[in-house]
């Protein structure tokens, strides 16, 4: 029996039953029983093994059927109990509902606690069901100090007055009718239930009780403007501190819910509070010592945002898997209000602070954190923090050249520089901020470096690099990458040190291993992006790199030079044109031509013949060599397909960045740590650091121009995202090329036996077999459209406006592509919503984009998207075309255009790093053999009234008709002003889309023609009209709304919507307040749905033709959050 | 492995040495280290234009370092 081989087979059984929990999950109620199953199932082994010490035989003795059995059962099992646990909040079962004769209420259970019931009918009562229960409460209200603070008792225990009362519930009521299954929530809580008050029918057997989890989940609501709650907890982790806020995570002890409530006691979850720095006391809870602290705050206790639009960042699900269930925002209190937070000490006055590990590390990265803000300059001592201490935060926002650009805002109209971290992302070498196995790699070497300086046996010094690599991790916020890499390098030490064993077996050990103990403590951070891509990374690194190097050192003579020309041509033309490096157009001639030439020079190369034969790969230095072939692992193995799968995009110029990159940080992180560490040492120390920063500054100024420089030309495209299928056939393939050695050998035998000796046989069938395998993954659809379908997602993109139609034969249209913020938010619509959009539902080509105004909100990332995506053709209204070509701006315009209005700043001179003006973009993708080779030309069109935009045979009929155009006119900043009409058609289904509500727009459509079923509001409703002042305003908003209502008597009204600050600025207060009206105005309709998009996140719409129903991001996000209903708790809603 | 930890141990004091020197050269030529290393031997750290530079990045810890010293003093 070999140990370690057991010991890697149980660790991968566990991965595959966590993998197996999340594609197939128990509910709730299961999790107990079955993590008991998990654990009984060890017993056998156990048994097993003890019994077989007791007769004094070898446990190699084990058939290998039996131990196989024995332990990959227990390991899966372990693994899909412990997600299923992780993963929800169940609430306990108190029995069947039964009422004796003399009404006498039995349960067979008692509330263990304090807490709220819920109950679910067993099945259709038959009868009016109506009751109420009686009880006894707890109330816990908290002992009071001085200043009207809550008091902790010895021991961190926070002291309440009790008193019991006994009370009367509310009705609990059920109609006759109701099917089995439906629920209801008693929101008062008892503590002890004494009986039951029956007002109509029986509910004996017909009503199963839960008691619910008092979870921190339990306890928060989906929607703003609720009541708020107080918690009574302490700060669990290092508060992380910006420059604008900070964030804090706090573990609740108890909860008071509602407001003036009484206190649950509270098991499970933490909450994410923010700060803001006006906040009186920030000063002590933006720093180090917080952590730890016990604190009291009050506010609303509200849920993540799930994603807002599909491919959007799940932030509720991001924070789940590191145990956070809701967030708080605390405001500041106003006059004599009480403060939102406040940290509390025991009696003493003595606050208490983390675990002594916890406390020194910090402690110790403070003090070098002092070190290098007196010994390095900002921002290179962001940067130094960031990758030795893991303070990644102190670089958001940072421009490039910070110096030399203070004045590059939105006013002064002059470019504004990329920021680092943006040239990080985009030139690929982000990594470096993300502590990881690079930097516990690097650390490791030095330690084990400065301790062999020191002649030290390894067996002294190993167990002290380890405590050292323990407090590095504590320091960088122990995230599952730095866990990943600590823990696999101590195995590393440990085997080295005392077992004498190599690196390769220690990595192909050390990851399973890794990967068990981070998952058996926190299984949802399965897939984490932090915990794939480091293990996606070293694993590329050990099964890779070897491969590809082996392959490499065989280039030689000609095809080497021919292969390097090939990488170096490839490259050229990917930085110059990204649609040509994705074309088939050329992309195919270039291969065929590539393979013709390679076989063709393959028998000669390297020969004597060959005039190249001198040049060849393992004439590089072997160091070097292996450092090329690590590169390709990683970029194969994990840049390309796990990039694509978390963020649709693929920094192409990190092969090439990196390979300066990753030496530079080498040196980097060892020059700070030494000197951050010598910095320390009382009298000479600071000077000593003081001397090897100013060293190090050169570097880290080097890496951030490095970044920089990638950044500017190497392009950062928007690729194909894969799906989860296509992600498994791309490592199967890569797993059976990586293991080809094993199995090929066995398949040419095979052939052989069946008498196909030909050498081209076992390669026929390797790639029949390849194909055969990913046949049902590559042909998996877009399963969101039926066939013959029609689906039109409106996107929530706060006050702009994007709406995506995939019609019935397959085309995609896109109206308008959204704002484009130029302040210090920096948001691009195209970039940061539409594009990941179309990426995630597989859009990489429009059939059309179209204009449907010129209003900002609807064209500022026009050229932005046009950069990144292929789009045949683009319509925008005429005076759009006419101010590009300066046709009607320029008359209004001083000297250059400086003064001009929002939208011709945002086509014309856009300021925002990688944005060009909009008649270049157009300029560049003009037709000619160029963009027909690249397939990215855009053809321009100005539409006109009654022009069909798009015209499907599929199905039933499907058009997109522009109705009618506005005349345009330009005020006095050069900025063009027009609307139009659009209405999509299919079948008997009708959807509008007005761009403004200017009356004239609509003159001249006929009644019959706006007749829609869903009308898309125009967001200028909430805009001044411009010719009414005073109170008319809203009453004359609410009279065009009216009007438009009655014309086209739509059943559903959509309002792309969110808090138009960014985009209205001063007129901010002005809009909101005629948002509020509109939405009172639509609570009185109840005959119209009305959605707006910041609440329901993004809309879909599925047409057949002759019936459409309509989806909300919001009830999608639920419906995944809370499939499990009947199980969960029963207050869990995902809203927004 | 040994015998490449041995040379990497070398290489490390070889890179110490070479950055001391490069970093004596950037203290004197750069103006901000130069008046930083004044402000160090006068332990003034108002006076250090790096230490100024980096006011606002994490200022809390600034603000400690300061009310520190200034106890001290």
């Amino acid at each position: 029996m070999n140990i370690q081989n057991n010991i890697i087979a149980f660790c991968y059984w566990f991965i595959a039953g966590l993998i197996a929990a999340m594609l197939w999950p128990v509910g709730a109620f299961q999790a107990p029983w079955l993590t008991a199953l998990a654990v009984g199932s060890f017993l056998p082994l156990i048994a097993l093994l003890l019994a077989m010490m007791l007769k004094g035989v070898s446990p190699r003795t084990i058939p290998r059927g039996l131990l196989w059995v024995l332990i990959a059962l227990p390991a899966l099992l372990l693994g899909y109990a412990r997600y299923n646990a992780a993963n929800q909040v169940h609430d306990d079962y108190l029995g069947r509902l039964s009422v004796s004769e003399e009404g006498a209420l039995s349960l067979e259970q008692q509330l263990s606690e304090t807490a709220r019931m819920r109950f679910a009918l067993v099945e259709s009562p038959g009868q009016d069901l109506a009751f109420r229960l009686i009880g006894e409460l707890e109330v816990r209200t908290t002992v009071l100090d001085d200043q009207g603070l809550p008091t902790l008792a010895e021991g961190g225990l926070w002291e309440f007055h009790a008193q019991t009362m006994i009370y009367t519930s509310d009705v609990v009521r059920f109609e006759a009718d109701a099917p089995a299954g439906t629920g209801q929530t008693l929101d008062q809580p008892f503590s002890r239930i004494l009986g039951i008050q029956l007002l109509e029918g029986d509910p004996s057997g017909k009503l199963d009780v839960y008691q619910i989890a008092n979870h921190t989940r339990s306890f928060v609501r989906g929607r703003r403007m609720q009541s708020p709650v107080t918690v009574l907890g302490r700060i669990s982790q290092d508060p992380r501190v910006y420059s604008f806020k900070t964030v804090i995570m706090v573990k609740p002890a108890f909860i008071q819910y509602p407001a003036g409530g009484t206190f649950f006691p509270v098991h499970g979850g933490e909450i994410q509070v923010t700060i803001n720095p006006d906040m009186p006391g920030y000063e002590k809870l933006a720093r180090t010592d917080a952590n730890g602290a016990d604190v009291m705050v009050s506010g609303e206790l509200t849920f993540a945002r799930g994603p807002s639009n599909p491919g959007g960042f799940d932030a509720a699900r991001f924070l789940q898997n590191y145990n956070i269930f809701g967030t708080m925002f605390l405001y500041s209190p106003r006059g004599s209000d009480p403060l939102p937070i406040a940290m509390i000490g025991t009696k003493e006055g003595e606050v208490r602070q983390a675990m002594p590990l916890v406390r020194f590390s910090l402690g110790l990265r403070d003090q070098v954190l002092t070190v290098i803000k007196q010994t390095m300059p900002y921002p290179q001592s962001a940067f130094l923090g960031g990758v030795i201490l893991g303070l990644r935060y102190g670089l958001q926002g940072v421009e490039w050249d910070a110096d030399q650009s203070g004045d590059s805002e939105e006013d002064s109209g002059r470019p504004m520089s990329t920021t680092i971290v943006q040239d990080f992302k985009a030139s690929g070498v982000n990594h470096v901020l993300a502590v990881s196995g690079l930097h516990v790699t690097i650390l490791t070497v030095m330690f084990l470096a400065i301790f062999t300086l020191f002649k030290l046996p390894r067996q002294v010094f190993v167990p002290l690099v380890i405590l050292a690599l323990i407090v590095f991790a504590v320091i960088t916020g122990a995230r599952p990458s730095t866990l990943r890499a600590v823990i696999m390098n101590s195995l590393f030490l440990l085997t080295w040190a005392y077992l004498n064993q190599g690196l390769r077996s220690s990595i192909l050990f050390g990851v399973p291993v890794a990967a068990f103990l981070i998952l058996i403590h926190n299984p949802l951070v399965v897939v984490d992006p932090s915990l794939t891509l480091s293990f996606g990374a070293i694993l590329s690194l050990a099964l890779l790199t070897g491969p590809f190097h082996e392959k490499l050192l065989h280039l030689q003579g000609s095809v080497f030079v021919a292969a390097v020309t090939f990488a170096v041509v490839l490259s050229v033309v990917a930085t110059a044109n990204w649609f040509l490096i994705t074309s088939w157009r050329f992309l195919l001639p270039l291969g065929v031509l590539m393979v013709l030439l390679f076989r063709w020079m393959a028998p000669w190369s390297g020969t004597e013949k060959d005039p190249f034969a001198r040049l060849r790969f393992s004439g590089i230095p072997s160091t070097v060599g292996a450092f090329l072939a690590a590169q390709l692992a990683i970029q194969i193995g994990m840049m390309i397909p796990l990039s694509a799968f978390y963020f649709s995009r693929w920094p192409f110029a990190g092969a090439y960045a990196n390979l300066i990159a990753i030496p530079l940080i080498g040196l980097v992180v060892q020059l700070g740590a030494i000197g951050g560490l010598l910095g320390l040492i009382p009298g000479v120390g600071p000077f000593i650091a003081l001397i090897l920063n100013a060293a190090n500054w050169l570097g880290a100024t080097l890496f951030v121009d490095v970044a920089h420089f990638f950044a500017k030309y190497f392009p950062y495209p928007f690729v194909h995202r894969p799906s989860l299928g296509e992600l498994f056939f791309y490592y199967a393939v890569a797993s059976a090329w990586v293991w080809a050695p094993r199995w090929y050998p066995g398949l040419k035998t095979w052939c052989a036996t069946r008498g196909a000796t030909s050498p081209w046989a076992p390669r026929a069938v390797s790639a029949g077999l390849i194909v055969l395998s990913g046949l049902p993954f590559l042909l998996e659809g877009n399963h969101a459209r039926g066939k013959n379908e029609a689906m039109i997602e409106v996107l929530s993109i706060g006050f702009g406006s994007s709406i995506h139609v995939h019609a019935p034969d397959d085309g995609h249209l896109l109206l308008d592509v959204g704002y484009s913020q130029q302040d210090l938010a920096r948001r691009i619509d195209a970039e940061w919503t539409v594009l990941p959009y179309l990426s995630h539902i597989g859009v990489r080509h429009l059939d059309g984009l179209v204009l449907t105004g010129t209003a900002a909100e609807r064209v500022a990332g026009t050229s932005y998207l046009l950069d990144h995506l292929r789009c045949d053709h683009l319509w925008m209204p005429d005076g759009l075309a006419r101010m590009m070509a300066r046709e009607v701006a320029s008359p209004y315009l001083q000297g250059d255009g400086e003064e001009a209005g929002i939208v011709y700043q945002r086509l014309m001179r856009p300021i925002l790093p990688g944005v060009r003006p909009l008649p270049t973009v157009l300029a560049a993708r003009a037709p000619s053999a160029q963009t027909w080779l690249a397939h990215s030309a855009v053809k321009p069109s100005i539409y006109r009234a009654g022009e069909v935009l798009y015209d499907s045979a599929v199905g039933e009929p499907f058009q997109v008709v522009m109705l009618k155009v506005g005349d345009p006119y330009v005020d006095a900043a050069g900025d063009v002003h027009q609307g139009s009409v659009l209405r999509i058609d299919h079948g008997s289904f009708r959807m509008l889309v007005i761009s403004d509500i200017d009356l004239d727009l609509l003159s001249g459509v006929s009644d019959r023609e706006l007749k829609a079923d869903i009308l898309v509001l125009p967001r200028r409703t909430l805009l001044d009209p411009g010719y009414v002042r005073g109170d008319r305003r809203v009453q004359t908003m609410e009279s065009q709304v009216r009007s438009l209502l009655q014309r086209v008597q739509p059943e559903q009204v959509i309002l792309e919507y969110a808090y138009p600050r960014a985009v209205m600025g001063g007129a901010t207060r002005d809009v909101t307040q005629r948002f509020q009206v509109l939405d009172r105005l639509f609570r009185r309709q109840p005959d119209i749905r009305f959605y707006v998009t910041e609440r329901t996140g993004s809309i879909r719409i599925h047409t057949t033709g002759d019936s459409y129903r309509v989806e909300t991001m919001a009830e999608r996000n639920r419906s995944r959050y809370s499939g499990d209903a009947d199980n969960t708790v029963s207050s869990i809603s995902v809203g927004f | 492995m040994s015998d490449r930890i041995d040379e990497g141990s070398k290489t490390l004091a070889k890179v110490l040495l070479a950055s001391m020197l490069i970093g004596v050269g950037v203290v004197l030529v750069h103006p901000a280290y130069r008046a930083t290393l004044l402000s160090m031997w006068k332990g003034d750290l108002s006076a250090s234009p790096i230490w100024e530079s980096n006011r606002d990045y994490y200022p809390m810890n600034s603000q400690e370092v300061e009310a520190s010293r200034e106890y001290s003093e």
